[in-house]
């Protein structure tokens, strides 16, 4: 139903009728319906407490029926005249929803990736300890999880270019920026791979020890243990003290 | 025809680099002659690699490395040289990567949604929690 | 108040605030209780909290010690309305702009939001478009914001016209523009709105173009698009200096690095001394220096390209200079706007990897590669460099902008070969944003009905591949007027496997699996018989009164030589068609083919539609016995060549010939080869070749014969029966018709065909004499003459016969004058044509055209 001919029906309200309207076609999943009764609460009693709250639940309805642009439109106007409003933790939380539910699969733009990490920092650092801080470091790891996804999908597209200096790059780039993600063992066995097809084999096998040594029971440590006995290599750390550099698992 | 030759990574310049001399130099001058080395050891900083192939660009066939220089630089604690290694084409050796893969977490992109392009639900989880406080009569 | 000894600040009282909360107003300032009355301060928190637009006036005034803030909320939007928009839905308003119900109204964002509904109505090409915002006060400070629009036509680009173009015709450039003239039966196409950023555009295309046909001066004076009085669309007017053409003078190559020897690099220039001159001779020469320098490890170059003008001699010295650059590496490229297409689609075009040396022209000819997969808009495209993790490290930031990449096209055309011709296509170059072509495309015509669905991965298993596959349906029917008695349709797939071998050679290998089904043309049938009908889509008989299948089949056919049902009879019984003819007999019934092929190619022909320069030479075989039922070679091989020698007058030689030869089986007919029009142009549809010539004379019955219209006595000439070898050579030239014609963008050409098919494998011998022997003989007969041409007594005696004749390598030509004109309707092309030689029965055409426009 479109919003126009919603808009007459609720003529002059009393605002707990049309706030409690809106909160049922919420709960029963009408959202189009709910959105369209929290704007009507906003609209017909602007100065009434239940204005703001109405604000973040037709942000919230938006969200759920899928209009993302408008539920950061109304997100945005909230934020603008409430900053410091009780209910501003959750509205910056549904925004980061907002892009979280726009990230493309990761052969493709992963700008709301980005978009969707900015907002959940910025809600763990204004709100640390809300009650979406939790939700949202959750949704961190998943974001970074998913950028880590992408410097693999171009690191093994370089890989099977055989452009190996290039999937290094990449590779090595997980395993810094993205260390507690879920590509790191991976990541750590084509860096095995890598290094021995250009030929530097102390590095091929520093990076199995490593592999070994935090993810022994992984597919990946059997892959890169199989490649190096193939080899004739085994996994060692050939270089420097790698204790100091054990990594905070 | 259309087979040319080029260099992928460093470009070596062959007497500059044959001069680190270990003991001499340390990771200031190695810098300033040589410049950022294309990788740093993955698990320690105390080695750098400058890492160059030629390779042959053919039709119908993935670049053919001909010819390869890996020069690994060696520091200790205080940053002066204590070694240098070259590695070169022999060294390499021939890899079958694994055809497997991590999955993304999330939803892929299905067929007819790549399709036609409509991105849904990129998670599908419910969002967490209430607008703040019960209705109305609450806070 | 003038400034006292600093007093401080006891309290800060907010008054007027309806809607929006102290605290916020407080949160905004940067002044609080405690601190002195400083006047930037309070300057500074006026300016805050009047930027965020929430007040439609603010004040301050100090009472004692204490500061009021004295408020005046600004009123909110209550409705947002649009009025007299038509094309335009309030759906699609509403999105464009950024001010919503209950948002605050102020007017500057109103003020903007006109522009911005201004910039919308632009972009869909209506440039007349008005738009009058009006407010009306409501209850509770609130106000409704009503938007009177007037949206006029859609402003099309109605003309482009030239001024000053001598040398190049109105029709030649603006084929070169993105932007189109507008015709009423442009339906699809978008090009013809008027976009001033696609004159722009338009602008640097015309650049290019003369500067690659070397006018080096060519300068576009100007550019001026007006709007037509009634505002319904827009005519541009370019007027260009052309200049005179310019050549190539005296050509250098220096070095700034110290051990690059110059003159090695100068042998391997693209551009010569006295050559025309162009601009892309100078970009590719500049290539191979770059590829030549990299690969003597110099990676770190930039070739700087100098032009010195010498007027008077209208030549241009060129000095490439190959210059030292910073030693910076790409540390990475990050790709950026693709919502539809991967990655390493993207990724795959870069001359340059991550990791490798910096190197300005790479990057260029990276961006042209994109440019030209077609995926993006060209003017969206964007390769920026930003500074790395390291002073000697660079990322380069790439931007697109994707565009459709589905085509869908239609065509109705009328030739006076194949009567009408319909066809429709429908093509996703980007498939997926894989990067993969998939097409449907069907044509119907009097003569043939084909429908295509093709799948290409250019880079297949990553490599520069293009592999490929198709699944076909073909089906010829029969009609008089093509001289074919059966029908025969085709359905299959083949898969193909090809890849560039250098800048102009190609090489593709196929496989085609082909189901066959060659028929008699079921009308014969059913003309025939009467009473039972055959069904085609089941194989069996209907019975024509009760309509109901029936087991009755037709068992024995007569048929006459030219396939024609003479007689027929039916029985009852499983028997398929009898057929004892030696011409036709053995290609009738259903059989398929496994074909596997290749074609070797180059082309250097410099375009696709009208080439003016420029080589082609292709050369394929296809054996078919790869199992299947038919087994036969068939190789082909095919010349083209182009000079224009002065601009305007073209010079075209080509040559096309191609053989069969079955292994162990004759060739089948419908695998024969046939010629005629178009390729052989001055005669009919597969009207050359051996023929057969049968039927029988009673001395003293046919009067006066002539042997073109044989058919009155009982001399029958068939159709062609089709050969195993055929050439066609070609002669063209094409010149100006003057500046009048050139402004209606016709040209035409001059042209001599010459061609002939011959070696026929139909189990038939070749007539044991020739034309003007029949003739004569034919003409005793019908004076009562005693003996024959051939000497033996033919009183009362029958002149019987059945051969082949026609069947020899002499070639038939024709030549002719032709036109081809960019009419309203499309292109149109008349060809007029006169008979040199031809062989016994070939039927010639003087008067063949075709006009053809796709939408």
């Amino acid at each position: 139903c479109s919003n126009s001919e919603v808009d007459d029906t609720y003529v002059a309200r009393d605002v707990n009728v049309l706030y409690n309207l809106g909160k049922e076609y919420y709960e029963k999943g009408r959202y189009m319906f709910a959105a369209a009764a929290f704007d009507e609460v906003e609209r017909q009693h602007p100065y009434s407490v239940w204005a703001r709250r109405a604000q973040v639940m037709a942000a919230a309805a938006y969200y759920q029926a899928k209009r993302y642009d408008d539920a950061i439109n109304a997100i945005d106007r909230f934020l603008q005249l409430h900053p410091g409003n009780s209910s501003a933790p959750y509205a910056y939380y549904i925004k980061a929803l907002c892009f979280y539910e726009q990230i493309a699969d990761v052969g493709r733009d992963q700008d709301y990736t980005m978009r969707a990490r900015n907002a959940f920092v910025e809600l763990i650092r204004r709100y640390p300890d809300s009650e979406y801080a939790y939700d949202a470091k959750q949704k961190l790891e998943l974001t970074d999880d998913h950028l880590a996804g992408k410097e693999m999908e171009v690191g093994r597209y370089y890989m099977r270019s055989k452009e190996y200096l290039s999937a290094a790059i990449r590779f090595r780039n997980v395993i810094e920026k993205y260390q507690k993600s879920s590509h790191t063992p991976e990541a750590l066995h084509r860096l095995v791979e890598v290094n021995l097809a250009l030929g530097i084999q102390p590095e091929a096998q520093s990076a199995a020890a490593v592999l070994g040594y935090n993810y022994n029971g992984s597919k990946w440590y059997r892959y890169s243990y199989a490649l190096l006995k193939n080899k004739k290599l085994s996994p060692e750390m050939s270089s420097g003290s790698w204790l100091s550099k054990l990594w905070p698992f | 025809c259309g087979q040319r030759l080029q260099t992928r990574g460093y470009i070596f310049d062959k007497e500059l680099a044959d001069a680190i001399q270990p003991g001499v130099d340390n990771k200031q001058s190695v810098q300033a002659t040589m410049g950022t080395p294309t990788l740093l050891a993955a698990f320690s900083d105390q080695t750098w690699y400058y890492v160059s192939t030629n390779v042959e660009v053919k039709p119908l066939f993935l670049p053919t490395p001909k010819w390869r220089r890996v020069m690994s630089v060696s520091f200790n604690e205080q940053g002066v040289v204590t070694g240098v290694e070259n590695y070169d084409l022999s060294h390499a050796r021939a890899i079958d990567p694994v055809d497997d893969k991590t999955p993304t977490k999330g939803k892929q992109l299905g067929f007819f949604q790549q399709l036609f392009m409509n991105v849904g639900r990129f998670s599908g989880q419910q969002p967490v929690g209430g607008p703040g406080g019960p209705g109305p009569n609450g806070s | 108040p003038q400034q006292q000894q600093m007093p401080v600040i006891t309290e800060i009282q907010v008054q007027g605030n309806v809607r929006v909360e102290g605290a916020t107003i407080l949160q905004y300032m940067t002044v609080r209780a405690g601190d002195a009355f400083d006047q930037a301060e309070l300057n500074n928190s006026f300016k805050r909290l009047f930027s965020t637009g929430l007040f439609a006036d603010l004040k301050f005034d100090i009472q004692g010690t204490v500061l009021v803030v004295v408020v005046q909320e600004s009123p909110i939007i209550n409705r947002i309305i649009f009025e007299g928009n038509k094309k335009l839905d309030n759906e699609a308003l509403t999105e464009e702009i950024r001010i919503r119900p209950r948002s605050v109204f102020t007017r500057a964002k109103v003020k903007a939001e006109v522009n911005r509904i201004l910039e919308l109505y632009r972009s869909k090409g209506r440039f007349a478009a008005i738009v009058e915002p009006k407010v009306v006060q409501q209850s509770q400070n609130r106000v409704d914001v009503v938007f009177e629009i007037q949206e006029g036509p859609k402003t099309k680009v109605s003309k482009i016209n030239f001024l000053g173009n001598k040398i190049f015709s109105d029709g030649d450039l603006r084929d070169v523009l993105v932007t189109k003239e507008s015709r009423w039966w442009k339906i699809f196409s978008s090009g013809d709105t008027y976009d001033p950023d696609k004159i722009l555009y338009d602008q640097q295309q015309l650049r290019n173009f003369y500067l690659n046909e070397g006018y080096a001066d060519f300068r576009i004076i100007s550019a001026v698009a007006e709007l037509v009085p009634d505002r319904s669309s827009f005519i541009i007017n370019y007027t260009v200096d052309e200049g005179e053409i310019y050549r190539f003078g005296k050509v250098t190559v220096e070095s700034q690095i110290r051990d690059v020897n110059a003159d090695l690099f100068k042998v391997f220039l693209r551009v010569r001394e006295g050559e025309v001159y162009s601009q892309e001779a100078i970009e590719n020469s500049q290539e191979t220096l770059t590829d030549l320098a990299g690969a003597q490890g110099y990676a770190f170059i930039d070739i700087l390209p100098k032009p010195k003008r010498n007027k008077e001699e209208r030549t241009i010295e060129y000095n490439f200079t190959i210059l030292e650059a910073p030693r910076v590496y790409v540390e990475r490229i990050n790709i950026h706007g693709n919502v539809r297409t991967l990655d390493k689609v993207i990724r795959r075009e870069f001359r340059l990897q991550e990791g490798d040396a910096f190197n300005s022209f790479n990057i260029k000819r990276s961006e042209d590669r994109l440019k030209r997969l077609g995926f993006f808009r060209p003017e969206g495209i964007e390769v920026e460099r930003k500074q790395g993790s390291a002073i000697d490290r660079m990322e380069v930031d790439v931007r697109v902008e994707e565009q459709s990449t589905g085509d869908l096209n239609f065509g109705i055309g009328f030739s006076s070969i194949e009567n009408f011709i319909f066809n429709f296509s429908i093509n996703e170059k980007n498939f997926m944003g894989k990067g993969q072509r998939l097409g449907f495309s069907m044509n119907l015509s009097g003569y043939q009905q084909s429908a295509n669905v093709s799948f290409t991965e250019p880079y297949f298993l990553d490599r520069n591949i293009a592999a490929g596959a198709d699944i076909f349906y073909r089906r010829t029917t029969n009609s008089d007027r093509y001289a074919s008695p059966y029908e025969s349709d085709s359905k299959g797939f083949s898969l193909r496997m090809g890849a560039a071998l250098g800048e102009f050679w190609t090489y593709q290998g196929n496989y085609t699996f082909r189901f066959d089904n060659v028929r008699l043309s079921t009308s014969q049938i059913d003309s025939c018989l009467g009473l039972i009908r055959y069904d085609i889509t089941t194989g069996r008989y209907i019975d024509v009164d009760t309509d109901q299948l029936t087991d009755e089949q037709i068992g024995y056919l007569e048929l006459d030589r030219d396939m024609r049902l003479e007689a027929c009879s039916q029985i009852n019984g499983s028997v398929n068609f009898n057929i004892t003819d030696p011409v036709y007999g053995s290609s009738l019934g259903t059989y398929n083919q496994s074909i596997i092929g290749y074609t070797l190619g180059f082309d250097s022909r410099n375009n696709y539609l009208r080439p003016t320069a420029g080589r082609a030479f292709y050369f394929s075989q296809n054996y078919a016995g790869l199992g299947g039922d038919v087994k036969y070679l068939k190789s082909s091989v095919n010349f083209d060549n182009y000079w224009t020698p002065i601009n305007g007058w073209t010079l075209r030689l080509s040559a096309q010939g191609s053989w069969i030869k079955g292994i162990g089986q004759r060739v089948r007919l419908n695998d024969s080869l046939f010629l005629g029009g178009p390729q052989l142009r001055g005669f009919d549809v597969n009207a050359v070749g051996p023929r057969r010539f049968y039927g029988t004379i009673v001395s003293g019955t046919a009067s006066g014969v002539n042997l073109d219209d044989l058919g009155a006595g009982k001399l029958n000439l068939g159709n062609s029966v089709g050969g195993t070898k055929q050439y066609v050579g070609r002669a063209e030239l094409f010149f100006p018709l003057g500046d009048a014609a050139l402004e209606m963008g016709i040209n035409a050409s001059a042209f001599l065909d010459v061609g002939s098919l011959w070696g026929t494998d139909v189990r038939l011998d070749q007539c044991a004499f020739g034309y003007s022997q029949v003739e004569n003989y034919l003409n005793r007969v019908a004076e009562g003459r005693q003996n024959g041409a051939f000497g033996e007594d033919i009183t009362g005696a029958a002149f019987e016969t059945d051969c082949i004749i026609g069947d020899n390598w002499k070639p038939r030509a024709a030549i002719g004058i032709g036109f081809s004109w960019q009419s309203p309707f499309g292109p149109f092309r008349i060809d007029l044509t006169k008979n040199l030689r031809r062989q016994f029965g070939d039927r010639t055409q003087t008067l063949q055209f075709n006009i053809g426009t796709s939408f």
